[in-house]
């Protein structure tokens, strides 16, 4: 435990240093939220009989954007990455901690340190804006409580599945091809091109039971009240069952990678 | 010319000896514009119409964006990666070279991956133009090659108009994402969908409205305003402008030599 | 201390063809390379030792398989009675590893950021960690430097930091694969100098790779010869010294060449000016400087010891590698 705040106080210190990318990063993310929302009211004029209603859209759409850095399926720490690829991870193999421990640590520790500073200031503005455009916050305590939760376990499951990529870099040399199709597929399929709950029925049903639609489109919903009750109970277990899976089947491929680069040198 | 040739030569022969990984990219490509048009066709099964566009309206817009964008960025990937050509000391030899610094950093670098989106926009012109209302004549065809021309250019220079900012500053260039990445985002529909404010920053300070919007309008008879028809050619007043900018700016950099 | 018995490691190498055949996508063509054969020697603690030899001798292989990054194919290896590579997370707490070539320090924050983190990850207790950063700091006067975001450091600078991020936790043994690399005369200097004081202070054991002969000469006094895998040498410097203890001569002298005598090689020749080389297995100087002076004006007579590093080369030819 106590290792792990000294990987957010590390993160949180480099990305300190990259003050003014931070400020620019909030004002992207800021314009982009604005400009989704604006595209969905047109689209609410011709039709307001759907899943979401256009104010549950709004909050999905900000705290999609103020979460963005956490849940970012695609971004991998390149200095993890180059590792790799240049042999330095003979250091980390030479501390006393599991690499496949250390790695994870790094990342959830760097997506909190990139979202901290982003997600505050986002959230603040928008919960104060005026009109149709501001955050509601109508959830429940209890629901808010899961919300909490969801968005921790998704952070996590969102890490668990990076650390696989990872891995399978050990394995391919060039892994910039691999990335480029992943991040396509998982973009669309955890919902961050167009929020799930407008993908057909049986897309949605399939989704149900792959790990994606608990990347981030479950703590978003439940903020918004899209989703409640059983369901929100239900999610949670799912979430929490692809994350074992996730973390489980990653240990074991890390044991044959450390195997590969134990005894072919990398 | 014979030198872009020869660029573009270099490029693919280089390119070749990691077959694998480029088609991979492509492909990738392929899958990130595949994804968003399906993101268009689910938005379209839930609501029936954007802002008085029908859905091959919509389509029409988007492949038109992702051609024009995709081709620009094939080209013109060196003013996109600009930092770089200047942190690692390559602006330096370019400008060390008896040639001009835009054509040969066009000629740095070609991003093939864009081919995938390329190839993606053809293929939905072939489904969206026949069922499109559009009349086809001649000057519609005009309007249609002058969109494509157009847009090709405008991306071109904002891509050159990120890299002279780079000459200004160079923190904070994420926010110019916004103008550039942005504007294939939300290019994909028409800009007045957003609302008036939104499309007027699109038409006077990035006008990439003049390649989507006014002309589409105009192609599907919901204006007769010719004037709307030629808005596109509002891109090469806007190129000089950026083209004189980037001149300043280098300028600016061979005084300063930083 | 460190024992090592009859290691031997061959990786297998995918040989790259020069033109694509749709059968290599099927077969790849693989070559046997002997990195490691039957290696065997051992280092008392406190013992500082020079690993030397040619690229792609086994060095970095060695140096991996005694931090537990690599195993080998058959062979023993004891360090502190432990296997390197059974309970690696157990064993490296004991050892300390800088490779030359890499960092692990962060590079955009000042070193004792990196430090505070290793701290954590070696779960070392905070007295003891406040102790030897003191210790470290103040005996290599590196107070000014912690303080300042790794990329602002030298190369000299910053390998001083590493050296000392790899002692943080106390290891007794320390591994040190090319620490010297990439720097300049200055730096390498003050990087030595770093690496005796610790060993003087700490009593480490050090095992230190290295292409460049003076970091041996100053730090160690003995060495290990590795090429093409095998060992070749193992022990003083000195006995290696004396072994190709050829004192060369060289005279110079005014006048046209003369017919030269066995054991007189011509060296230099220049307008009115000649220089020999004596090969003293053949020649005593005394005959020679006899023959020539009554042949010529003998000008000048230079004779020194052979420095390490032509050793080294002579070694490099004898050994054929």
């Amino acid at each position: 435990m106590r290792t792990f705040i000294a990987y957010i106080k590390i993160s949180l210190s480099n990305q300190i240093q990259y003050k003014i990318a931070s400020y620019a990063g909030v004002i992207v993310q800021f314009c982009w939220a604005v400009m989704n929302i604006l595209l969905y009211r047109t689209f609410y004029l011709s039709n307001n009989n759907t899943n979401m209603s256009f104010q549950q859209v709004v909050s999905y759409m900000w705290l999609q954007q103020a979460f963005y850095s956490l849940f970012a399926t695609w971004s991998l720490d390149s200095k993890i990455l180059n590792s790799i690829v240049s042999g330095s991870v003979c250091y980390e193999l030479c501390r006393p901690m599991k690499l496949y421990n250390s790695w994870f640590f790094q990342n959830v520790a760097r997506r909190i340190g990139k979202a901290l500073p982003k997600c505050i200031p986002i959230i603040l503005v928008s919960s104060i804006l005026p009109g149709e455009f501001r955050l509601r916050w109508e959830i429940k305590s209890y629901e808010f409580f899961a919300f909490i939760i969801s968005m921790c376990l998704s952070l996590v499951l969102v890490v668990s599945f990076c650390m696989l990529i990872y891995i399978i870099v050990f394995f391919i040399i060039s892994p910039l091809g691999i990335k480029m199709i992943l991040s396509a597929l998982l973009d669309f399929m955890t919902g961050a091109v167009i929020p799930l709950a407008f993908f057909p029925e049986w897309m949605n049903k399939i989704l149900a039971i792959s790990p994606f639609t608990y990347m981030q489109n479950i703590p978003l919903q439940i903020f918004c009240g899209s989703i409640a009750g059983f369901e929100i109970i239900y999610s949670l277990f799912m979430q929490t069952i692809w994350v074992l899976i996730f973390i489980l089947v990653g240990n074991i491929l890390m044991q044959k990678a450390i195997k590969k680069v134990i005894v072919f040198g990398g | 010319m014979i030198l872009y040739i020869q660029y573009l030569k270099a490029y693919f022969m280089s390119i070749s000896q990691y077959k694998k990984s480029a088609i991979l990219t492509i492909i990738g490509q392929f899958l990130t514009s595949l994804f968003s048009l399906l993101g268009i066709n689910f938005l379209f099964s839930q609501f029936n119409s954007l802002g008085g566009f029908t859905y091959e309206e919509i389509l029409l817009c988007y492949s038109n964006i992702t051609f024009a964008f995709s081709l620009a960025e094939f080209f013109a990937r060196g003013f996109d990666t600009f930092p770089y050509l200047i942190s690692d000391g390559r602006f330096d030899r370019i400008l060390l070279r008896p040639r001009g610094a835009i054509l040969q950093i066009l000629g740095a670098t070609f991003e093939i991956s864009r081919l995938g989106r390329l190839f993606q926009a053809i293929l939905i012109y072939i489904w969206v133009l026949p069922r499109s209302k559009i009349v086809w004549n001649f000057f519609n065809i005009f309007v249609l090659l002058e969109i494509q021309i157009c847009g090709f250019v405008l991306f071109v220079s904002l891509f050159i108009l990120y890299a002279t900012i780079c000459f200004f500053t160079t923190q904070g260039l994420e926010i110019f994402n916004i103008f550039t990445d942005g504007s294939r985002e939300f290019g994909k529909y028409p800009f007045a969908v957003y609302g008036d404010k939104v499309l007027k920053i699109f038409t006077y300070v990035v006008p990439v409205a003049c390649i989507q919007y006014y002309p589409i309008s105009y192609l599907t008879g919901k204006t007769g305003n010719m004037l709307y028809a030629f808005t596109p050619l509002f891109v090469i007043p806007y190129t000089v402008l950026v083209v004189i900018f980037w001149k300043i700016g280098v300028k600016k950099y061979t005084s300063t030599g930083s | 201390m460190i024992k090592v018995e009859n290691i031997s490691k061959s990786y297998y190498v995918s040989e790259k063809r020069e033109k694509t055949k749709i059968r290599n996508l099927f077969f790849k063509t693989r070559k046997q390379i002997e990195a490691l054969d039957n290696i065997s020697f051992s280092v008392e603690d406190g013992e500082m030792v020079g690993y030397i030899g040619p690229n792609g001798a086994g060095k970095s292989s060695t140096i991996k398989i005694l931090s537990g990054i690599l195993t080998p194919d058959s062979g023993k290896c004891t360090i502190n009675g432990m296997v390197p590579w059974e309970e690696r997370v157990k064993y490296v707490k004991n050892i300390g590893v800088v490779f030359g070539q890499r960092s692990q320090l962060w590079w955009d924050l000042p070193v004792i950021e990196s430090y505070n983190l290793l701290k954590e990850i070696y779960k070392i207790p905070k007295n003891q960690y406040k102790r030897t950063l003191f210790r470290l700091t103040d005996m290599l006067d590196l107070d000014s430097l912690i303080n300042i975001p790794a990329r602002q450091l030298s190369l000299g600078q910053r390998m001083r930091c590493e050296i000392v991020a790899a002692l943080l936790h106390e290891p007794r043994i320390l591994f040190l694969d090319e620490p010297t690399i990439g720097l300049d005369a200055v730096s390498k200097k003050s990087v030595r100098q770093f690496i005796k004081n610790i060993n003087k202070e700490s009593n480490l054991t050090l095992l230190l790779t290295t292409h460049d002969m003076q970091d041996i000469e100053m730090l160690t006094k003995r060495i290990i010869f590795l090429a093409k895998g095998k060992i070749l040498f193992d022990g003083e410097i000195e006995t290696i010294k004396q072994k190709y203890n050829k004192k060369m001569v060289y005279i110079k002298c005014k006048g046209n060449k003369p017919n030269l005598i066995e054991g007189i090689e011509i060296k230099d020749e220049d307008e009115g000016y000649f220089t020999v080389k004596l090969d003293k297995k053949k020649i005593t100087e005394e005959s020679a400087i006899k023959y020539l002076i009554s042949r010529s004006e003998i000008i000048d007579i230079t004779s020194h010891d052979l420095s390490t590093e032509e050793i080294v080369i002579q070694m490099y030819k004898d050994y054929q590698v």
